[in-house]
């Protein structure tokens, strides 16, 4: 059967999970230069060796309640279409493969996420593991919402 | 070296074409572009032609420019243009010759040609083939002028006979004996037989009209090589590769199977014009009277040669090419369009010999990122080297910094580029657009040697396009109007460029009748872009911002010319993606400026470092105008807003932290920016200093972004973002 290798994270006691060719790196927490007048997810741009990444905050993303970066806070850097940015995660637990013909189709709201970012669910022991489908999560619907959010915010 | 050569012709069979189109791929932007210079100097050399002031030389260009044109598209397999630039090259053959033929009439038949060879590059730029662009009605109108031009004419007999010749050439190859087999060969022929494979001659002619026969032939050779070994052939390998070929080729072959399906497949090959197959045996004279020389004629070969008849077990050929083979003829001899061909396809193969390299604007943008690396990493050591107190860091750094200069320097002008690359098209382009609007046109055009980075030109295209289509259209007056007027009968359209300070300008300026300031008011505010009251206190300057708003047109008539929909916000929107600035300058019935204003080079920036509530910004040098301490004195309010009163003139003032980040802060510093006419003072709490800055993109993520051009690293390591000041004057002078 066709096996998977995905990262696993935790965002707000959840444990989510995204393919590993999707992730070009984990970083440690590092400073932001927030972008004013965006979506409040959206934390703003990091200096990752040279290049300018935006960085969202997952928490946010998916209407968690925002969290002080501890020890344990990670910036999963992700690549995905035409899109590099970096998501900030509770932290970073493990790497694990994962066979395909074992993932479900996602219910219509797990853990607070919408289905249409989730890839699928996939049971790990005794817990259930989600799978993000970052095309939807970084998806031009972003793009829209912004530019409805700037509108709103010029009047 | 062979295999790339034939790799570089088309595969015309199904096998063959995913290769093909991969590796085409590779030489296809060379291609394009090496054709758009051709197509160029066609057209500008056309023009001279036109005014009656082409040289002897300018023709014998332009038949060069044509013949590598054709070389070009033949090798890679794009027939029509192969076909019109065939035709070109007959007509610019005659009008080289005798240069006094030239009339108005054959200029228009020549820009037709040439106008359908751009239509064809462009349609292969944007989706890598032909169809949808028919040339028919150039290729007749090509040919009917080459009749005429070569009427009563020696040449023309001459020609007559030459394409008698070679058909006859391809005639008498029949007969003609094929060339003696090397003992090397014979040996591998033999071996070949022994383990039962067919052995044979393939001979090949081509069409007399075959525009490319030495890459038909490497093409074909390769489909032979696909079904066996190719033992010899004739001419041999090098002079194939030089392009020294005649319509007929001979190839000797050892098939790994049945040679008819390759033999047949080979005759419905375009530009063939017939196959043969002769299975091939060593037989006994072969192996005494020629066998032991190498050198032998191809009169003592053709006695080497075994009837096809005898067959010796190997399959002949059914029907096919071959069954055709057998009458007759008798020939003479005819070496010369044979000689032509092969000295012009020699020509068109050989390397330029000029000293400049063509290198993929690709690698230049790596080079260039992996310099704002370096410069990034300059600027911190500079800032490490002046916190730690060593002298000799000090002194490196200092050198570090000069040498990173001086490549930066370097790295850039290898980007720059004369704006004659971008003008040199625009004659062309007026005088039709004379021709179509019926007025008299003179384009003027100075600081062709004015250099532009590469982006810049190829962005530029469009958009001048279009404000030359303007100015032609809409600028300039009807020849009775200007006479009315006291004006020459021709317009004249200035296009200039110059650099200066940090920037390079091109103008796009007309002596028309100038913008009617009350008309655009109108229309705004019909529209209903302003309201009456404001539209009528607005000056000149600002009225004419009018025109730059999406699909404002102020023509009482749609003209083709200028086109529907694409305005000059187009116009706008393009020179501002490029941190350009267009601005208008008008007067009255003594014409219209359009002024664009581009940075010198692109990702470099001298900015102001400014930090407001915690947050740092880049405000770009070349808006900046001046820096004054916020006081009691200059700071009022006027109507319940903040301005700053500069000696006596009134400056909107935008509070930076308050109006992008919602706090609540005074700034002790006011940044004067200008724009065009419009000014603005921007709060802000601290000046960090004047930096060198490389603009990196906030990424597609972020691409959305509406305040910001960009971000630059810091030499911390911190990020400043990067201020659009268009959009910050826009933003600030709405509230």
């Amino acid at each position: 059967m066709a096996e998977r290798q995905y990262i696993l994270f935790t965002v707000a006691n959840e444990q989510y999970g995204v393919p590993v060719e999707q992730v070009q790196s984990v970083e440690r927490m590092m400073p932001i230069a927030h972008v004013p007048r965006t979506l409040p997810f959206i934390r703003g741009v990091i200096n990752l060796r040279g290049v300018v990444t935006p960085v969202i905050d997952l928490r946010e993303r998916f209407g968690f309640p925002p969290v002080d970066a501890d020890a344990n806070t990670r910036i999963v850097i992700v690549q995905v279409d035409r899109f590099h940015v970096g998501m900030i995660v509770d932290m970073v637990d493990d790497v694990v493969s994962i066979d395909e013909a074992g993932v479900e189709p996602p219910p219509a709201m797990v853990g607070g996420v919408q289905a249409e970012y989730l890839h699928g669910v996939a049971r790990r022991g005794e817990g259930v593991l989600i799978l993000l489908n970052l095309e939807r999560v970084l998806s031009h619907a972003e793009e829209r919402q912004l530019r409805e959010a700037e509108k709103a915010v010029r009047g | 070296m062979t295999r790339r050569a034939v790799r570089r012709t088309p595969g015309d069979t199904e096998s063959d074409k995913e290769v093909h189109d991969v590796e085409n791929l590779q030489y296809l932007q060379a291609f394009l572009d090496e054709s758009d210079e051709n197509l160029q100097t066609l057209n500008e050399l056309c023009l001279r032609v036109e005014r009656g002031e082409a040289q002897d030389a300018d023709f014998a260009a332009m038949f060069r420019a044509a013949h590598t044109l054709k070389g070009m598209s033949a090798t890679m397999g794009f027939q029509t243009m192969a076909q019109v630039t065939h035709r070109l090259e007959d007509v610019l053959g005659v009008l080289r010759d005798h240069p006094g033929r030239a009339t108005p009439a054959c200029v228009d038949v020549l820009f037709d040609g040439l106008d359908v060879l751009a239509a064809l590059l462009e349609r292969i730029r944007e989706t890598g083939d032909e169809q949808g662009v028919t040339a028919d009605a150039q290729i007749d109108g090509l040919v009917r002028l080459y009749d005429t031009l070569s009427q009563g004419d020696g040449r023309a007999s001459a020609e007559v006979a030459a394409g008698l010749a070679s058909s006859a050439t391809a005639v008498r190859a029949e007969h003609d004996g094929l060339p003696a087999v090397s003992d090397s060969a014979r040996a591998v022929l033999a071996a070949g037989q022994a383990s039962g494979m067919a052995t044979g001659w393939v001979v090949l002619e081509f069409d007399p009209a075959c525009v490319m026969p030495a890459a038909r032939a490497l093409l074909a050779m390769r489909e032979l090589e696909q079904a066996g070994t190719c033992v010899q052939c004739d001419p041999d390998a090098e002079r194939m590769q030089r392009g020294e070929i005649s319509l007929r080729v001979a190839f000797l072959m050892a098939f790994e199977g049945d040679p008819e399906p390759v033999v047949r497949g080979l005759g419905e090959m375009p530009e063939i014009a017939r196959v043969r197959y002769v299975p091939w045996a060593d037989s006994a004279e072969g192996g005494s009277g020629v066998g032991g020389d190498g050198e032998t004629t191809p009169a003592a070969a053709a006695g080497a040669e075994p009837p096809a008849a005898t067959g010796q077990g190997t399959p002949a050929p059914g029907g096919g090419p071959a069954a055709s083979d057998g009458s007759g003829h008798t020939a003479e001899t005819a070496p010369a369009p044979s000689a032509r061909t092969a000295s012009g396809a020699a020509r068109a193969g050989a390397a330029r010999a000029d000293r400049t390299i063509r290198v993929p604007v690709e690698r230049l943008d790596t080079l260039m990122n992996l310099l704002s690396e370096l410069v990034i990493d300059r600027n911190r050591l500079a800032t490490l080297a002046s916190s730690v107190d060593r002298a000799d860091l000090r002194e490196l750094a200092d050198h570090i910094a000069r040498v990173a200069g001086e490549l930066q320097t370097a790295v850039m002008s290898l980007r720059m580029v004369p704006i004659e690359h971008l003008f040199q098209r625009f004659p062309r382009m007026v005088r039709d657009l004379a021709r179509t609007l019926g007025k008299a046109i003179e384009l003027e055009m100075s600081g062709l040697e004015t250099e532009f980075d590469r982006t810049i030109i190829d962005e530029m295209g469009e958009v001048l396009v279009h404000l030359i289509r303007n100015s032609a259209d809409h600028g300039l007056e009807a020849p009775a109007e200007r006479v009315a007027a006291g004006k020459p009968e021709a317009g004249v359209i200035q296009l200039r460029a110059y650099p200066s300070g940090q920037h390079v300008f091109i103008e796009v300026a007309d002596d028309g009748r100038g913008i009617d300031v009350e008309r655009v008011r109108r229309r705004a505010v019909e529209r209903g872009l302003a309201d009456p009251v404001k539209a009528a206190g607005l000056s000149d300057e600002e009225v004419y911002e009018f025109l730059f708003a999406s699909g404002f047109s102020t023509a009482e008539t749609v003209s083709d010319i200028s086109g529907r929909g694409v305005g000059l916000d187009a116009v706008r929107q393009k020179v501002e993606s490029l941190g350009g600035r267009v601005e208008i300058e008008s007067r009255a019935g003594l014409g219209t400026t359009f002024r664009i204003r581009l940075p010198l080079t692109l990702a470099m920036l001298e900015a102001l470092l400014v930090e407001t509530a915690g947050h740092v910004f880049a405000i770009p040098l070349s808006a900046v105008e001046e820096v004054v301490a916020a006081t009691p004195d200059n700071v009022r309010m006027v109507h319940g807003q903040r301005v700053l009163d500069d000696r006596g003139r009134l400056v909107p003032l935008v509070e930076v932290a308050d109006w992008l980040l919602g706090a609540e802060r005074e700034g002790r510093w006011l940044v004067i920016c200008r724009e065009g006419a419009r000014r603005a003072a921007f709060g802000v709490e601290r000046l960090l200093g004047q930096r060198e800055i490389v603009q990196k993109s906030l990424g597609e993520y972020l691409a959305d972004v509406r305040w910001f051009a960009g971000a630059a690293i810091l030499g911390d390591g911190g990020i400043a973002l990067i201020a659009d000041v268009h959009a910050w004057m826009n933003g600030a002078l709405r509230r």
